[in-house]
């Protein structure tokens, strides 16, 4: 028992506590401080005569008038619990009470104290709440979630867990089967596990991303992400990347493929984003003369020459997909003609726009070549020597040269469109122009030496040359070769005159060694038998011995003055002029008369001869020669008769002296013209004769033969001279 | 017919030539019978026992044949020609004897077998010389094919 002069202070304190107070007798309040009657709301009245458990939520009313019932009974009972109240207001809030048995003036009463935690209530409910609406978000998350407790022991797996992997908890519940199971697909696992612990511990967090094999085997990516709670327990996030992998590695191979063929081109490519250039290749790197870190986030228009910004402007606007021309300024200022060839995209969500960038410098250098080197061609065309025509594959004429006009006398407005072959080509010689047609329609050039036919008919002697061009058809260049084939004629004719004076020469050399030897050896010979014959007295052979060498003496001057006349044969020649041959021969023959008469021969001329050119006195020694021979050689016929004819030949006219003579054996009819040959040692003259018939036929380019049946036949002697055009003739 | 004795045929045109030589090969002293005709053809006649030359008693074959280049009619290389081909008379030993110093005669003599080539001198001493080695050598140096 407390001292009494404490009890004002208890009552006091009663009145003033935050505490609930009540005394309770049987089933009524025998005191109820001021603090539960004010939270109640009740005035004393009313409490003193309200039944105790109508102040509980009745929720809970039953179960407090049992647990009243059963204190009065005596019963035992809990002390302390937690109640309900009920306000008379409808006011209802959360206690902790704590009941007392005591007993008053002997009677049983209860004192009950009690304090609010309906603010504690509150934070529980709450606290439920939230654990409910987190294990909801457990249950339903996305995201596969685990929580191992720090012993390793895996305490949950969410449903989205087991359904990624296949796993239950049960069978992921220890850190062995993890490493054994799911993180098989790894092979550095235990490292990557003690990292991961370690981080955990030391920073609270660790993530990263692992292959998971799952139930069925199959491999997966996930990103996991892990926190250390607080008491050590950890929870994992664990979600499917696998699909985002993939799409990586496709994006990287894509990405890689586009770097691969960027950088294998040869045009510079750019991305622009809003004309900031976001990649570039190696190409675009030499073209702008930036390095690829340079030119990301360049503007545009920073490598675009100010002409050429307004053009690259709008058609970055329009999206044109047109290649356009422009200029691009190098980090060196240099100007580079480009052309572009630009289109926009979608690239990863952002739109942008590549371009292809190509040189055009070198291009516009080889147009600039091309146009110079035309140019060129052209002043080559116009003022070459050469008649040039161009023909399309059909061998039409497309174009001339004014050279052309001048050789062959057709505009090339008359003949354009015409076949080449038509125009120029005479008949006879089309199966060569053809062939040489087709050797150039097959791409190869030919040349060739032909000859041409001249609108007015003449011809032309051209070197023609046929030149395949890349495109099709070809050129005709006609080269006049006239005057060198006239040189070349007059070259071969020096060089046939070169070469009889050559023979000419040899011929004189063994005349000089034999035949001037011959008469010097018999007058030396018979000079030193004449002094032996002298020596010993002997007389009797002298007058013919010294004949003998009056006679080499003779035929000696008789050989030196053939020779000279024979060296003025080549050396001089007389003016050559045009006459008649039938007025020649009457003079010839008269000439002669006396010896014809002295044989009795009957000489015929020819009614009819043309005129000839050549040098009249000596084609008077030849009719003379040859006539001289005739009567010679008549022999003893008894009626001799010389003719002397003419028929035209091929080109020249063909003369001839026949005789009824002694006739030549064939082997001899070559031998009578050389330089003093004689078929008879015993014959007149030096056999010089027909040697310089020769020789004169031949300079006048003639011909001369003999035809004769045999010996006692009679011979025929042929020469030819040169026809003489028509209009050369009656010129003296 | 005397086998130490020669029995030349000589064909040259030029009578004096002729005349040289035989009176030359006399005054040396060289056993010799001369058969002298002017031309080609005749040479060959006498060769080939042809026309006027076809007793062979009254024109025998010679054991040298001294030969002028240029004759009448055949000249000398054809004559030269003719003979190196006939089996008959490839064996005689033919002599060219000519005035022409020519390479080119010298050399298509020899092409057509010619046995020797020999120039005529134009000194009578030298002319004289030659007829006499000439002579000697064919008659006493050289062992004759033709008996």
């Amino acid at each position: 028992m407390m001292e009494n002069n404490l009890l004002p202070l208890i009552i006091e304190l009663n009145e003033n506590t935050d505490i609930m107070i009540a005394v309770i007798r049987g089933s009524k309040f025998s005191y109820v401080n001021p603090k539960l009657q004010n939270d109640l709301g009740y005035s004393l009245e009313e409490l003193y005569s309200m039944e105790l458990w109508d102040i509980v939520h009745p929720d809970l009313r039953e179960m407090t008038r049992q647990m009243g019932l059963a204190r009065q009974r005596g019963e035992e009972v809990q002390d302390s619990y937690e109640l309900r109240l009920l306000g008379k207001q409808g006011n209802s809030f959360w206690v902790h009470i704590k009941a007392k048995n005591t007993s008053i003036e002997g009677e049983t009463a209860v004192i009950v104290s009690a304090f609010d935690i309906s603010g504690r209530k509150a934070i529980e409910a709450d606290l439920l709440r939230q654990k409910e609406s987190l294990l909801l978000l457990l249950e339903n998350n996305p995201v596969a979630t685990i929580l191992v407790d720090p012993e390793g022991k895996t305490l949950y797996v969410n449903p989205r867990f087991i359904e990624y992997t296949g796993y239950g908890l049960e069978e992921v519940s220890t850190s062995q089967v993890w490493e054994e199971k799911v993180l098989a697909e790894m092979p550095n696992r235990r490292e990557i596990m003690r990292s991961w612990y370690q981080n955990l511990k030391e920073i609270g967090y660790s993530k990263g991303k692992v292959i998971l094999r799952r139930r069925d085997g199959k491999r997966r990516f996930f990103n996991i992400h892990s926190v250390a709670l607080p008491d050590g327990h950890i929870v994992l996030a664990a979600w499917d990347i696998n699909d985002q992998v993939e799409a990586q590695k496709i994006l990287q191979e894509s990405q890689a493929r586009f770097k691969a063929l960027s950088e294998a081109s040869f045009e510079g490519i750019i991305i622009t984003e809003n004309g900031i250039c976001i990649e570039a290749n190696q190409a675009a790197e030499e073209l702008f003369g930036y390095s690829r870190e340079e030119l990301m986030g360049l503007d545009v228009m920073s490598f675009t020459a100010l002409e050429a910004r307004e053009i690259v402007k709008s058609q970055m606007m329009s999206g044109s997909q047109a290649p356009y021309e422009a200029v691009v300024l190098r980090q060196d200022g240099t100007r580079v003609p480009v052309e572009i060839q630009a289109r926009s995209f979608i690239y990863q969500d952002r739109e942008v726009r590549a371009a292809a960038i190509r040189d055009l410098s070198e291009r516009r250098r080889a147009e600039e070549e091309i146009y110079r080197q035309s140019t060129n061609l052209q002043a080559l065309f116009y003022n070459t020597p050469d008649a040039v025509v161009l023909c399309d594959s059909l061998h039409r004429i497309l174009d001339a040269n004014p050279r052309f006009f001048e050789f062959f006398g057709y505009s090339i407005e008359e003949c354009r469109g015409s076949i080449l072959e038509e125009v120029l080509v005479l008949e006879e010689m089309r199966e060569e122009s053809a062939f040489m047609s087709r050797m150039v329609s097959s791409g190869q050039a030919i040349s060739r030496e032909s000859v041409r036919k001249k609108k007015n008919g003449e011809l032309l002697p051209v070197l023609v040359t046929m030149i395949p061009i890349a495109s099709s058809g070809y050129y005709v260049l006609y080269t006049d070769i006239s005057e060198r084939k006239e040189a070349e004629a007059t070259i071969q004719q020096q060089i046939k005159e070169l070469e009889a004076k050559n023979a000419e020469m040899e011929r004189f050399t063994y005349t000089v060694s034999h035949d001037l030897r011959s008469p010097l050896i018999t007058i030396k010979g018979f000079s030193g038998l004449l002094l032996q014959d002298l020596e010993k007295g002997k007389t009797a052979r002298l007058q013919k011995d010294i004949q003998r060498i009056i006679n080499a003496s003779g035929k000696m001057e008789e050989l030196l003055e053939d020779l000279l006349e024979l060296s003025r044969i080549g050396r001089i020649l007389n003016p050559y002029s045009n006459f008649p041959m039938n007025q020649l021969c009457h003079e010839v023959v008269e000439l002669l008369s006396g010896p014809v008469s002295q044989k009795k021969a009957e000489v015929v001329i020819a009614p009819y001869m043309p005129w000839v050119h050549g040098d009249r006195r000596r084609i008077a020694e030849v009719v003379q020669n040859l006539l001289e021979n005739a009567i010679k050689f008549m022999g003893d016929n008894e009626r001799p008769r010389i003719e002397i004819g003419y028929f035209p030949g091929e080109g020249e006219c063909v003369f001839f002296i026949k005789d009824n003579g002694i006739g030549i054996e064939a082997k001899y009819r070559e031998k009578v013209f050389g330089l003093f040959d004689k078929l008879d040692q015993s014959t007149e003259g030096t056999g010089i004769g027909l040697a310089l018939v020769k020789r004169i036929i031949e300079l006048h380019q003639g011909r001369i033969w003999v035809e004769s049946a045999g010996a006692g036949q009679g011979s025929t002697f042929y020469f030819t001279l040169p026809d003489v055009p028509d209009s050369k003739k009656g010129e003296e | 017919m005397d086998e130490s004795m020669l029995n030349i045929l000589l064909v040259e045109d030029n009578e004096d030539h002729a005349e040289l030589i035989m009176r030359s090969l006399e005054e040396q002293q060289i056993k010799s019978h001369v058969f002298h005709v002017t031309d080609g053809e005749k040479a060959l006649d006498y060769l080939f026992h042809r026309g006027e030359y076809s007793q062979e008693e009254k024109y025998p074959r010679p054991n040298l044949i001294l030969l002028d280049l240029r004759l009448p009619k055949v000249d000398g290389l054809g004559v030269l020609k003719e003979i190196k081909q006939a089996e008959e008379l490839r064996i005689i030993p033919t002599v060219v004897l000519t005035s022409s110093e020519s390479e080119n005669d010298i050399y298509r003599a020899y092409n057509y077998y010619a046995n020797s080539f020999l120039v005529k001198p134009m000194d009578f001493q030298q002319f004289n010389e030659l007829m006499l080695k000439l002579g000697r050598y064919w008659l006493k140096c050289n062992a004759n094919p033709v008996r």
